[in-house]
């Protein structure tokens, strides 16, 4: 019996209204507390914070409440969604709020008639009594639904919060312009999060068709940079942003987020022909970065540094822009440590090597694409859009519920009025003296 | 050009109206008020015409960095006076805290760097530009919230006749309103928030002090919800709970352009960006 009581007593303190004003007020506590961390530390330090115990008790703390309370309050919240359908009476509107009376002249049916009219009109259902001398308009009767379904919607972002690291798989892959990346390469797929975690990643795959980038001034500010790419098994090119990204499934997201230059060397020998040659992915952006790479024919490493929009000024060069609009190269070949030779290049210049002679035509972007995948995230999403339709319902459409009865007194009728509002009932009396003052002046004729 | 002699302008008529509110509230003069309200309409449209002309100019609508914040609060500020001094008519006299507020957020704004410049690609994107809007709705939702919670707070120490305020449950329903609006719709900017952040950073969210400080003051405005509805509290300590909620609402907001470069990704001002990759 004492162990029944204590169970109880603990339900009462869990899914009480008191432990949810706790939680609210530690819950801005904290989060202020964080701000103050996020100033004076770096950011991967206050997520470790956030994460923390006492966060993941306040988090529990929060779920057992929500879910007590939505258990302890659901029954009250079905039960008054029900259409009370019994007839209202004059001594139970006279103990209620938003009660007022009014006089009328016309007879009790013509009242009854007119407000229902009116109240129709409004989106109110309306409900009589069998000779019309009382009247129940209720509008958006559901709506406290609208709070379970908020509450609810809590439920689903912490469900995808706590799935989401046992399916989640985020990795980058580097794919030039013509180039073909499939997720079975695993090979290709770099910085892979968390580690060994390539398997859970979808069997997808897309040829880059064009990467293009632009850049405010001479700033590293990009205004621009997509990739147009075309599915594997597809018809259809894709266009991807940073801010847009292609969905081969619905859990899994391909976004653009950087760029990087991929020039076409050329080795030819005496003769103008072609030794060797290839698209060749560097690492030289921003401008002014030095990436190298080895030939297979000659056996000296070539560094390369990329102008896109280089200006000579008495010999010197310098990048005017990042926008690719006047392209050069910064070439050095060398063997070991010892450079052997060292030019600045245009595409149409070529390099003398021994009895070859190396050029860089052509350049073309490889794209860096960002692939998340996350099943976690749909429960998330649908958390977000529950939580807002739950609010939006609950808050702006809430219920109101009006009542009229008609009570003839000698030559007038006496209407008395009610109305329920939630959340405005200061507004509501207000309403109601409004609509007393129409009656009154409502004559025979209409 | 235009940009700038409008937004002088409105300043300019601004102040003027502010002058106005002031004499209408001495004076109780009705005719006083309404001059008042027409100069805030007039300095109003011309503060549209400068936002026009920006967003001309730079092609993105007004809400990129400080500056451009500061003149988007301040016309949102602004447009829900005016809309609730014509709705309401115990408000009319709400133009006595909007036009300073206005001009104070104008002041602030232009201290920062108010260079044209083009959108970054982290901000092409419809879900910043209806995260950024409805910021400013639920903004300026709750600074109306702030002030009627003032007027509350104000008129229970000392009754203010001239300024001819409504019985306390007309008021008290109005803050709730605000409140209402104003968190539906920083619920949409967290939500809007996330998913603009998922896409960019691969992460929904990550702790920003402006995230931390938005979460804050969503927790505070659901506690005011709650103590409203399940534990009945009156006007009075409302007024207080709205008033300090405002503090976390202005400190999300007006305190970023402050934080430690790289602290927040909430970066607002060109000069601060840092390169995406």
């Amino acid at each position: 019996m004492e162990k029944a009581s204590r169970a109880t007593a603990v339900f009462n303190l869990l899914s009480s209204k008191t432990l949810n004003i706790f939680l609210l007020v530690s819950g801005a506590v904290y989060a202020i507390m964080l701000l103050a961390w996020a100033v004076a530390s770096p950011n991967s330090q206050v997520i470790l914070i956030a994460n923390s115990l006492p966060m993941k008790l306040w988090l529990t703390l929060f779920v057992i409440n929500n879910l007590l309370c939505m258990i302890r309050f659901f029954s009250i919240a079905i039960s008054s969604l029900e259409l009370d359908k019994s007839e209202p009476t004059i001594e139970s509107l006279k103990k209620k709020r938003n009660y007022i009376t009014v006089v009328s002249a016309l007879s009790a049916q013509e009242v009854i008639s007119r407000l229902a009219a009116r109240f129709r009109a409004r989106g109110y259902k309306t409900i009589y009594n069998a000779d019309k001398t009382t009247l129940r308009a209720i509008r958006w009767r559901l709506s406290s639904l609208g709070t379970l379904f908020f509450h609810f919607s809590l439920f689903l972002i912490v469900f995808g919060i706590v799935i989401s690291p046992m399916l989640r798989t985020q990795a980058q892959a580097i794919v030039a312009e013509g180039d073909t990346l499939s997720t079975e390469q695993g090979e290709r797929l770099i910085q892979v999060e968390p580690k060994d975690t390539k398997d859970r990643m979808p069997k997808f795959g897309f040829t880059v068709k064009k990467v293009g980038a632009r850049f405010w001034k001479d700033e590293l500010l990009f205004t621009d940079m997509r990739a147009t790419i075309q599915p594997l098994e597809s018809e259809r090119e894709e266009l991807v942003l940073l801010t847009k990204a292609w969905k081969p499934t619905l859990t899994t997201y391909v976004t653009l987020v950087g760029i990087g230059y991929a020039p076409l060397y050329r080795l030819v020998d005496d003769n103008d022909v072609e030794v060797e040659s290839g698209y060749v992915n560097l690492a030289a952006f921003p401008p002014g970065i030095e990436d190298s790479f080895r030939l297979d024919t000659i056996p000296y490493i070539v560094n390369v540094k990329v102008f896109p929009d280089f200006r000579k000024d008495k010999g010197k060069v310098t990048n005017k822009s990042h926008n690719l609009k006047q392209l050069g190269y910064g070439i050095s070949l060398a063997l070991g440590n010892t450079t052997i030779t060292s030019r600045f290049v245009r595409p149409n210049e070529s390099i003398d090597v021994g009895r070859f002679h190396l050029s860089f035509p052509k350049m073309v972007y490889w794209g860096q694409f960002k692939i998340i995948h996350n099943p976690g995230l749909i429960f998330i999403w649908l958390g977000f859009l529950a939580g807002l339709t739950g609010l939006v319902w609950r808050l702006v459409f809430f219920r109101k519920d009006f009542t009229a009865i008609a009570v003839s007194d000698k030559n007038v009728q006496i209407i008395h009025l009610h109305l329920r509002d939630d959340y405005f009932p200061n507004k509501a009396i207000m309403d109601l003296q409004d609509l007393a003052k129409q009656i009154e002046r409502w004559k025979s004729d209409g | 050009m235009v940009e700038t002699w409008a937004l002088s302008i409105a300043v300019i008529i601004y102040v003027l109206a502010f002058c106005f509110y002031i004499a209408a509230v001495v004076w109780s003069s009705d005719k006083l008020n309404s001059v008042a309200l027409i100069l805030s309409a007039a300095a109003f449209i011309s503060q549209t015409v400068s936002i026009i002309a920006r967003w001309i100019s730079t092609g993105h609508p007004p809400v990129f960095g400080s500056f451009e914040n500061a003149l988007a609060g301040s016309w949102f500020v602004i447009l829900f006076g005016l809309v609730i001094s014509k709705k309401t008519p115990w408000l009319k006299i709400i133009g006595l805290f909007t036009t300073p507020m206005a001009l104070a957020i104008i002041a602030f704004g232009v201290g920062f760097d108010s260079t044209r410049f083009p959108l970054t690609i982290s901000e092409q994107s419809l879900w910043v530009d209806l995260h950024a809007t409805f910021a400013w709705f639920s903004y300026s939702s709750y600074t109306l919230a702030f002030i009627i919670a003032v007027l509350i707070l104000v008129n229970a120490r000392e009754h203010l006749p001239f300024l001819n305020l409504p019985s306390l449950g007309v008021m008290d329903d109005w803050l709730m309103k605000y409140v209402i609006f104003g968190f539906v719709t920083q619920t949409f900017t967290l939500a809007s928030g996330a998913y603009y952040e998922f896409i960019v950073f691969g992460t929904w969210w990550r702790w920003d002090p402006i995230e931390s400080m938005t979460l804050a003051s969503w927790f505070l405005y659901a506690l005011f919800i709650h103590l409203k509805k399940s534990f009945a509290w009156d006007s009075r300590r409302l007024s207080w709970l709205a008033i300090i909620s405002m503090i976390t609402v202005i400190a999300a907001y007006w305190l970023m352009a402050y934080f430690p470069p790289g602290s927040t990704f909430h970066v607002f001002d060109i000069g601060t960006r840092v390169h995406i990759n």
